[in-house]
């Protein structure tokens, strides 16, 4: 019953996303692509953080582990969303010029494999965790396998192919970073509204400031990656690298809105968290996680907007969706009225 | 005048620092402990420590002097290297990003040894009336004068 | 009853400390006959100039920087055992804390060794320091070299710090059951500790914000490493990711040589109550994982290298792999990447023989990447003109010989002055 319901929740989102992608307004995939990079990270860095937190035995994730492992169903739907980028696949330069390994088909064939693949791998893991079965371990590693792999496509081809002839050997690893940040102000997030664990008690406590503990360690490594990529590029000064970093860096409108992603996912977590008591209070942990997450989807927007046309409308309109069938998925089984 | 009791576990220890709080919080002058013990700690209640205002302040001086030296000496002798600009802020933060570091490690533990009384100069070249030997103690305010 | 158990924890690790048996001075002999013949070997160096060396056009990087860099990378697993760890809560670090942190000490000392000896002219090395000189002209703060300078001093001191400060409280235990000299030497060094409620309550602030200190150093400082190579346009050096690789490749080398010191010293010195193979298990994961991020960075490299059309950058990979480093290259595929596999295996994992073994390979392939990396990298430039090949010079290989017995010496002296296990964490961590 429930299976039947989560796939009617899941081909109305496709639906609706499809319709406003066939908008005239909505240009040519791009936002598609811009959604589906933002969100297709949070959901499979959330599988990620269960699956290391199973394997590290962490004790917080008690607290989230069932609702992060709801977002399962949304690694399918990018799977079946992405082969509707195949009509707009112009928006890459390569396109002009295809190669074995940038050719069109070939482009959507891998990527739609990987999606999958990273969805069956995130199934199995999520049924064994669930069950707590003894073999959780061992498929909490097959699918962490799946997500370094597919967030390095994201980042190599989904995203920085746009830049083509670009290239940053980092993005892969960036990416999966960035996705477990996301993944952990997911988190907290979820904390905050969860009902498995009122605000005041003591453990829920101690969960609340390992997360923020662990948001601004993250928040850390997150800008030493990127400053890693940032002084390569600047350092270097090659006119083939450069023009990733003048656009996004130095140009306007791109420049302020770095500024603020910058802000938002490295100065305020660090900045807030250095205070021991912001740690513990439920309010300014889920606002700055809010945050962040504002600031990854700005950042991911960043790098693709200034190489292809996004409309900022449809992209918000999407990640409304997304967000909406988020809700959905972790909210669904939890009235148990309905059920016969 | 002071005495000590000592003890053979922790258990006992635990047990007596709680019946000597309860009978007079004053009796009690100082615990000595092999290993830290989180509830004789507790017990005991100590103002919180104030060692983060020196991390703090060590590691913002260290920022501060990484950024003054670096931005000081190429203003100093204004001469381009590199096709860099005269203020590289990228590589800049680098030095000051390392001196916080060692300016703070550094303030942290002068700030401990001051806040914990250390080194106690009496006692690096002779014995002293109660040292460490392995064994909880609890220092108590001696009845008789 | 705990009484007696605290007493025993005492007893076991300074015996540790006790009258040395022949092996001990054999294996010190033998490390310090080493490291007198890299010494010998330096002054030669410095009598004849850098010209006795094999490092010359076009690579002028050689084994010195290896060395540098791998020593580096090995002080690395100290720092991650003892800092990140400690906040992690991972309690299986008390086993290898001490060893790790002194052989971070160790390793250090011997790395900032090798930018003297690459200098030649080590005698002016102080232009090295932040200093306006007789022109007032100040060092090059935009030079990757000065970066390094910076970055291996504050490591070396907070890495001497964090060591010290952890000892604090075994030294007064030293102190207590020590007699003669050496418990004259552990008091001054014990500095009156007594383990008042005051002195345990600052320490316990003092031990995480060393921590927190000492954990981004993990990151950075094998990451400004990694930035002398790729702040620079050399194909196969200017790349982005050389900075969580650098870092993921020290602490598998650092791993690797914990493992090494650690399963010797366990057995000889009679501690398999306290490190048991599930401490190394522990151990061992952390070596896989970092393996299979380097693996992966090694991927991407090579994938990356042949994407667009940047020939430079696919002659350089080409040549690694197929040119006259081919050997090398393929036996650091080999340590790296795939022998480390083999510890998805749990009952390897918790072999401690198996892992000993394991390690030395991997100490080996570590060694060959950074050689790998510098020098195929130098001899195959853009300009096929100036293309040129590397070897060794004796005097070379002898210093780096001579290295590996300073680092080993200096390890052996410490097994018989401190206490190779932290007696305070063992006590409190106790059943």
């Amino acid at each position: 019953m429930k299976a039947v319901e989560t796939a009617i929740a899941l081909l109305l989102t496709a639906g609706l996303v499809l319709i406003i992608e066939q908008a005239t307004w909505s240009g040519g995939g791009a936002s598609l692509l811009c959604t589906l990079t933002i969100w297709s990270s949070i959901a499979q860095g959330a599988l990620a953080l269960v699956a290391a937190c199973e394997l590290t035995r962490a004790r917080w994730i008690q607290y989230v582990r069932t609702d992060l492992l709801r977002f399962t169903p949304m690694l399918l739907l990018t799977a079946l969303l992405f082969p509707a980028l195949g009509p707009s696949l112009s928006i890459y330069p390569w396109s002009q010029a295809p190669t074995f390994w940038l050719s069109p088909d070939f482009f959507i064939l891998r990527n739609c494999a990987l999606s999958l693949l990273c969805w069956l791998a995130a199934r199995t893991f999520a049924l064994h965790s669930n069950r707590r079965s003894a073999q959780t371990g061992f498929f909490a590693v097959v699918y962490l396998f799946a997500f370094i792999l597919c967030q390095s496509f994201i980042a190599f081809d989904w995203v920085m192919s746009l830049d083509y002839p670009w290239r940053s050997t980092l993005f892969g690893l960036y990416f999966a970073i960035e996705a477990l940040l996301a993944a952990i102000a997911l988190s907290a997030l979820l904390l905050a509204i969860s009902r498995r664990s009122p605000t005041t008690e003591p453990s829920t406590l101690e969960a609340r400031r390992d997360l923020a503990t662990l948001l601004f360690g993250f928040s850390i490594l997150w800008a030493g990656l990127f400053f890693s990529q940032f002084l390569v590029i600047w350092y270097g000064n090659l006119p083939e690298e450069r023009g990733f970093l003048f656009i996004r860096g130095w140009t306007a409108p791109y420049q302020g809105w770095a500024l603020l992603f910058l802000a938002g996912i490295f100065l305020l977590p660090f900045g807030v968290f250095l205070s021991r008591r912001a740690k513990e209070i439920s309010g300014v942990v889920s606002a700055v996680a809010a945050v962040v997450l504002g600031a990854f989807a700005l950042e991911r927007w960043i790098f693709i907007a200034p190489q292809v046309a996004v409309s900022v409308p449809a992209l918000l309109l999407e990640s409304l969706l997304f967000a909406a069938l988020s809700l959905y998925l972790v909210t669904a089984d939890r009235a148990p009225a309905a059920s016969p | 005048m002071s005495r000590i009791e000592r003890f053979r576990s922790k258990e006992e220890f635990l047990d007596a620092l709680r019946s000597n709080l309860d009978e007079d919080r004053e009796s009690v002058i100082d615990i000595l402990m092999p290993y830290p013990l989180p509830e004789a700690q507790q017990l005991m209640n100590p103002e919180p420590s104030q060692l983060k205002v020196f991390a703090f302040t060590g590691a913002l001086c260290g920022f501060a002097f990484g950024l003054f030296l670096t931005i000081y000496s190429v203003l100093s002798w204004p001469l381009i290297i590199g096709g860099k600009p005269l203020i590289s802020i990228p590589p800049f933060l680098i030095i000051a990003y390392t001196l916080t570091i060692l300016f703070g490690a550094l303030a942290s533990f002068f700030g401990f040894l001051w806040l914990s009384r250390l080194p106690r100069i009496p006692a690096l070249f002779a014995a002293e009336q109660w040292e460490e030997d392995g064994r909880f103690a609890i220092v108590l305010k001696a009845d008789e004068p | 009853m705990i009484e007696h158990r605290d007493d025993q924890i005492e007893r076991d690790v300074l015996a540790a400390m006790g009258r040395p048996g022949a092996g001990w001075w054999i294996a010190l002999a033998t490390s310090a006959l080493f490291f007198f013949g890299g010494l010998i070997l330096w002054g030669y160096q410095i009598f004849r100039g850098l010209g006795v060396a094999g490092i010359n056009n076009p690579v002028g990087w050689g084994v010195y920087i290896a060395n540098f860099v791998f020593w580096v990378g090995i002080a690395h697993s100290g720092t991650l055992i003892s800092a990140v760890l400690f906040l992690f809560r991972a309690r299986f670090r008390s086993s290898f804390n001490r060893a790790a942190e002194a052989m971070t000490v160790i390793a250090l000392m011997t790395a900032g060794l090798f930018p003297l000896i690459h200098l030649g002219r080590v005698w002016v090395f102080y232009y090295l320091l932040p200093y306006p000189n007789e022109r007032q002209l100040w060092v090059n703060f935009r030079s990757p070299l000065i970066w390094d300078v910076f970055a291996v001093t504050t490591y070396m001191i907070v890495s001497a710090v964090f060591f010290y400060v952890g000892m604090l409280p075994d030294l007064a235990v030293a102190r207590r059951r020590l007699g003669g000299i050496r418990s004259r030497i552990f008091r001054v060094l014990s500095l009156g500790w007594r383990g008042t409620l005051r002195q345990w309550h600052h320490y316990g602030k003092l031990y995480i914000l060393l921590a927190a200190f000492a954990t981004p150093l993990v990151a950075s400082v094998h990451s400004i490493v990694s930035w002398d190579f790729a702040m620079s346009i050399v194909p196969g050096w200017h790349t982005t990711i050389f900075a969580p690789y650098f870092v993921a490749g020290a602490i598998l080398s650092g791993t690797a040589m914990v493992i090494t010191l650690v399963a010797p010293m366990r057995r000889i010195l009679k501690l398999e109550a306290y490190i048991t193979p599930a401490h190394f298990e522990s151990i061992a994961k952390i070596l896989l994982l970092t393996s299979l991020i380097v693996s992966y960075s090694y991927i991407v490299e090579y994938a990356l290298a042949f994407y667009g059309d940047q020939p430079p950058e696919a002659g350089q990979f080409s040549y690694r792999a197929l040119g006259d480093y081919r050997v090398f290259f393929w036996a650091m595929i080999l340590f790296n990447s795939v022998l480390p596999l083999s510890l998805f295996i749990k009952q390897l994992r918790l072999n401690i023989r198996y892992l000993f073994v394991l390690s030395l390979f991997v100490n080996i392939g570590m060694w060959l990447e950074r050689f790998v990396l510098i020098v195929s990298a130098l001899a195959h430039e853009y300009e096929p003109y100036a293309w040129g090949t590397y070897s060794p010079s004796f005097v070379e290989i002898g210093i780096t010989l001579g290295s590996f017995g300073l680092f080993f010496s200096l390890y052996l002296l410490f097994l018989k002055t401190l206490p190779v296990l932290s007696i305070t964490e063992l006590k409190e961590h106790q059943p």
